[in-house]
C-alpha cells in the first residue's frame, strides 16, 4: 500500500515535469524565428521527463518488488541529472529576469528534486521490504 | 517496546488526525516563515537601492513622464531613456551646495546576443562616477577600454567573458553586487564604447532607440551635496535655476516605493499574525476535542502505571512531535518557492526584492520553527491536563 | 506480598444529589500471596470502588493502604505508578486495549512503563497462554470481545506482579474462557501472587481462597481464612 502511494506520487511528479516543462513553467519562446539557447534545455527536460513518466508508468505496473526497487534507482539517477539540465550542461539567456531564469530553471530544479527524494524514498521502502521478507 | 514507541504508533497509528494536524502546521509555518522572507526581502530591495544610488539629487528632463521611466528602470529593470544637453551637467556643477556630480547615459539595446529582451547601457563617466564602481563585486584594475564593460548581477556573463552588442564584442571586466532592483541586468560602459555601440548598430541596420550622441546629450545626473548644505535647498536651487530639468531628490523618489513597500509589509504581518492566531485557535479546538475520544486511551495507560506527568508529556510531546515536523515541511516547502522564484515574484510584485543570505533566513527560519513548534503544545496543554487529571477507575468501569 | 488496608472509606459528589454519598465506611481487608480473594455484592455496592482504592488507582477519602511496610498514599504520584506498574497487575471492567498499538504491544505496554522495554518476543508466552498467538500483530478494533478482555488479562501478568487486581475479568467470556481465566489467576497465586478478584461469576467460588461479600460499603467474610 505504501509503496503503490509512492508510485504513484513517482508518475505524478515526472508527469509534471514533463508536462510542465512547456506549458506553466515553460523558457522563453520563439522570436523571429529564432529559438534561444534555453530553448534546447527546454527540449532536453522534456525528453527526460518522457523517459521518466515511462519508467515511474512500468515502475507502477511492474508487480515484481525487486523491478520496482530497479526502476526507481533509475529515475533517481535520471532525476538528479535534469537538476542539472538547465544553466549547467545547457546554457540559458543572459538576464535572470527572463522566463528561463525566473520561472523554468527554479520549476525544473524544485520538481526534479522533489521526484528525486520520492524515488529515493521509494527505494529505501524497497531494500526495507526486501529484508523484512528475508 | 519503548514509551517512546507508544508515542510514536499514537501519532503515526491515527493517519487522518495527524495527518490534518500536520497540515495546519505547515500551512502556519509556511504563511510565518515566508512572509517574513518576503517581507525582509523586500525592505533589503528598496534599502540597497537607495544605497545603490549613491546620491542625494537625481537631475533628470523636466517632462513628468521621465521620472516615471526611471522608476519603472531602477524597480522594474524595464529599459527606458530620455535626453537632455550635456551642457546641464557645467551649469549643475556651479550651483551652490553641489559636491560631486556624475552623469549618465541611457541606452536601450534593441537586440542582444541570444536575447531577444532589449537591454539597459548605461554610459557612465569613469572619472566622475560615484554610483557604479563602489558595487563592483568582482573588480577590473585601471580604466575601462574600448568595448570593456561592467554587468549587472543578474546577467549571466562572467567576468572575462565577452558578449556581442550588435555584432561588437563587449569584454565583461567587471560584475556588480546584486541590489535586487533593475540596476542587475544594466549593463554599463565608457562613452568611447556606447558611441562604438550605437555606430554598430547603424552600420547593421539594427534600430537602436537612440540616434542621439553621447557627446552631445546625457540622460541623468546623479549629485551629491556638498556636508552641511540642505539637500531639499540644492534641489529648489536647481529646479529654479536651470531650465528643462527637474531635479529629485533620490529619497522621495524612493519614498513613493517605501510606503507601497510598507502596506505590503504590514499586511503581511497581519497575515502572519491571523495565520498564526487561527492555526493556534484550531489546534486548541481539535485538541479539546480530542480529550473525550483519547479519554479511554488515556485510562488504560494510567491503569498500566502511568503517571500523571507522564500522561501529560504524552499529549505534549505528541503535539510537539507533530509542530515539529509541520514546521520543517512547511519551513522547507517555502525555501523551495521563495528563494527559486525570488525573480519571479519580484517581477510579479512590481518591487525590488533582494533575498536575505543564507544565515539570516536561517535565522528567520529557526525563529519561524521554534514559533510553530511551541504552538503545538501551547494548544494542547489544556487537553495534557484533563488527560492527566482523568478518573480512571470511573472510565474503565464505565466506558465513557 | 502482604497488603493491609485499615479503615477504608470513600464518599463523593454525584451530580444532582445534595451533599456526598457515601460508598464505602471503615473497612478493613487484609490480602496475602498465594491467595485468590474473591469479592461479590451487588452492582453498586462499592466493590469496584474497594478495588481501585487498593490497587492505589483511586485515593480513598480516609484510612490506609499498605502493600507489605509502604503506605501507598503517601507516596508521590510518580512513585506510586511506578509502583503500582512494577508489583501489580490491573484487569479492568470493560474492554481496555490503546487502539493503536498492535495487541503485542499492548501486552507489553506495562513493560515499557518501567523503562525495561521488553522485546516483541517476550510477549509470545502470554499470547499463548491467552490464545492469542495468531492475533499478535492486529490491532484491537479488529478482536472480539472475548480476546480483548483476554488481552487486557494477558497484559495484567507481563511485568511478572505480585498482585494482580481483576475487576469482573470474566464479564463478557463464556465459560470455557472464564474457566480459562480464573484457571490462570489461581496459577499466578499459586505462584505466589496475591489475587483480588471483583466478579458475580459462580465459576469464581471454586477458584477462591477467601470470599468476601460487599453489601452496602460494607465487607463480610463468607469463606475461608486469611
Amino acid at each position: 500500500m505504501k509503496r503503490t502511494i509512492i508510485g504513484i506520487a513517482e508518475g505524478v511528479a515526472a508527469l509534471v515535469l514533463t508536462i510542465g516543462a512547456f506549458t506553466f513553467f515553460k523558457a522563453c519562446g520563439e522570436h523571429d524565428g529564432k529559438f534561444m539557447a534555453c530553448h534546447w534545455a527546454q527540449n532536453a527536460v522534456i525528453l527526460a521527463g518522457i523517459v521518466l513518466t515511462a519508467l515511474a508508468l512500468v515502475r507502477i505496473v511492474f508487480p515484481d518488488e525487486k523491478i520496482k526497487t530497479g526502476l526507481s534507482i533509475g529515475v533517481f539517477a535520471l532525476s538528479v541529472s535534469v537538476i542539472f539540465i538547465p544553466g549547467t550542461v545547457i546554457n540559458l539567456c543572459m538576464m535572470e529576469s527572463m522566463a528561463c531564469r525566473s520561472t523554468f530553471k527554479p520549476a525544473v530544479i524544485v520538481v526534479s528534486a522533489v521526484l528525486a527524494a520520492i524515488a529515493l524514498a521509494d527505494v529505501i521502502a524497497g531494500f526495507v521490504k526486501a529484508k523484512k521478507t528475508q | 517496546m519503548s514509551i517512546k514507541r507508544v508515542l510514536y504508533k499514537s501519532i503515526v497509528g491515527k493517519p487522518l488526525r495527524s495527518f490534518a494536524l500536520l497540515f495546519i502546521c505547515i500551512v502556519m509555518s509556511a504563511a510565518v516563515y515566508g512572509g517574513a522572507v518576503i517581507s525582509v526581502s523586500l525592505q533589503n530591495g528598496i534599502d540597497s537601492l537607495e544605497q545603490r544610488l549613491g546620491a542625494d539629487i537625481i537631475v533628470l528632463p523636466e517632462s513628468a513622464s521621465e521620472k516615471v521611466k526611471l522608476e519603472n528602470i531602477l524597480l522594474q529593470g524595464t529599459p527606458g531613456y530620455f535626453y537632455m544637453d550635456k551642457d546641464i551637467a557645467n551649469k549643475l556643477a556651479a550651483i551652490n551646495g553641489v559636491d560631486k556630480l556624475s552623469a549618465q547615459y541611457f541606452l536601450v539595446s534593441a537586440n542582444a546576443e541570444c536575447c531577444t529582451v532589449q537591454v539597459q547601457i548605461i554610459g557612465f563617466d569613469e572619472d566622475t562616477d560615484f554610483s557604479v564602481k563602489p558595487w563592483l563585486r568582482e573588480a577590473y584594475s585601471g580604466k575601462l577600454g574600448k568595448n570593456e564593460i561592467v554587468v549587472g548581477s543578474d546577467l549571466s556573463t562572467r567576468v572575462g567573458h565577452s558578449l556581442t552588442l550588435y555584432g561588437v564584442e563587449c569584454k565583461a571586466v567587471g560584475k556588480l553586487e546584486t541590489t535586487g532592483t533593475g540596476l542587475d541586468t544594466a549593463i554599463y560602459a565608457g562613452s568611447d564604447t556606447v558611441r562604438g555601440l550605437i555606430k554598430a548598430a547603424e552600420s547593421k541596420g539594427i534600430s537602436v532607440l537612440s540616434k542621439q550622441d553621447p557627446a552631445d546629450v546625457i540622460s541623468s545626473v546623479y549629485i551629491k551635496v556638498k556636508d552641511g548644505y540642505d539637500i531639499d535647498e540644492v534641489t529648489a536651487s536647481i529646479n529654479l535655476g536651470i531650465d528643462g530639468v527637474q531635479a529629485v531628490r533620490t529619497k522621495s523618489m524612493i519614498t513613493g516605493t517605501a510606503d507601497k513597500l510598507s502596506v505590503i509589509s504590514g499586511s503581511v504581518r497581519l497575515l502572519i499574525t491571523a495565520v498564526w492566531l487561527l492555526s493556534a485557535v484550531i489546534m486548541l479546538i481539535v485538541f479539546t476535542v480530542l480529550i473525550n475520544e483519547r479519554k479511554r486511551e488515556f485510562a488504560v495507560l494510567r491503569a498500566v502505571g502511568f503517571s500523571r506527568r507522564r500522561l501529560a508529556a504524552q499529549v505534549l510531546l505528541g503535539s510537539l512531535v507533530i509542530c515539529f515536523v509541520g514546521a520543517v515541511l512547511g519551513i522547507g516547502i517555502c525555501t523551495a518557492v521563495v528563494f527559486p522564484f525570488s525573480r519571479l515574484i519580484e517581477r510579479k510584485a512590481g518591487l525590488p526584492l533582494l533575498t536575505p543570505d543564507a544565515l539570516t533566513a536561517a535565522g528567520y527560519a529557526f525563529a519561524a520553527l521554534a514559533a510553530v513548534t511551541v504552538t503545538g503544545p501551547l494548544a494542547s496543554a489544556y487537553s495534557a491536563y484533563r488527560l492527566s487529571r482523568i478518573d480512571t477507575g470511573r472510565i474503565l468501569r464505565e466506558g465513557d | 506480598m502482604i497488603i493491609t488496608a485499615r479503615n477504608i472509606s470513600k464518599s463523593y459528589k454525584r451530580k444532582g444529589i445534595s451533599g456526598e454519598v457515601q460508598v464505602l465506611c471503615s473497612t478493613d481487608i487484609d490480602l496475602e500471596s498465594g491467595k485468590v480473594c474473591l469479592i461479590n455484592g451487588r452492582s453498586g455496592s462499592g466493590k469496584s470502588t474497594l478495588l481501585n482504592i487498593l490497587s492505589g488507582l483511586l485515593c480513598a477519602s480516609g484510612g490506609t493502604v499498605h502493600y507489605d511496610s509502604t503506605d501507598v498514599y503517601k507516596l508521590s504520584d510518580t512513585e506510586l505508578s511506578l509502583l503500582r506498574c512494577r508489583q501489580t497487575g490491573y484487569i479492568p471492567q470493560v474492554q481496555s486495549a490503546v487502539g493503536t498499538l498492535t495487541v503485542r504491544e499492548n501486552i507489553l505496554l506495562p513493560s515499557a512503563v518501567i523503562g525495561k522495554g521488553k522485546d516483541r518476543f517476550a510477549a509470545d508466552g502470554l499470547l499463548e497462554r491467552f490464545g492469542l498467538t495468531e492475533l499478535a500483530d492486529a490491532r484491537p478494533g479488529s478482536l472480539s470481545g472475548g480476546e480483548l478482555r483476554r488481552l487486557s488479562i494477558a497484559r495484567a501478568f507481563v511485568n511478572s506482579p505480585q498482585a494482580i487486581f481483576a475487576d469482573e475479568p470474566t464479564n463478557d467470556l463464556d465459560d470455557e474462557n472464564s474457566r480459562l481465566v480464573f484457571e490462570q489467576l489461581r496459577k499466578a497465586a499459586d505462584g505466589g501472587a496475591a489475587v483480588v478478584i471483583v466478579s458475580h461469576d459462580r465459576l469464581a467460588q471454586e477458584y477462591a481462597d477467601v470470599v468476601y461479600c460487599m453489601q452496602q460499603g460494607s465487607l463480610s467474610r463468607e469463606k475461608g481464612r486469611i
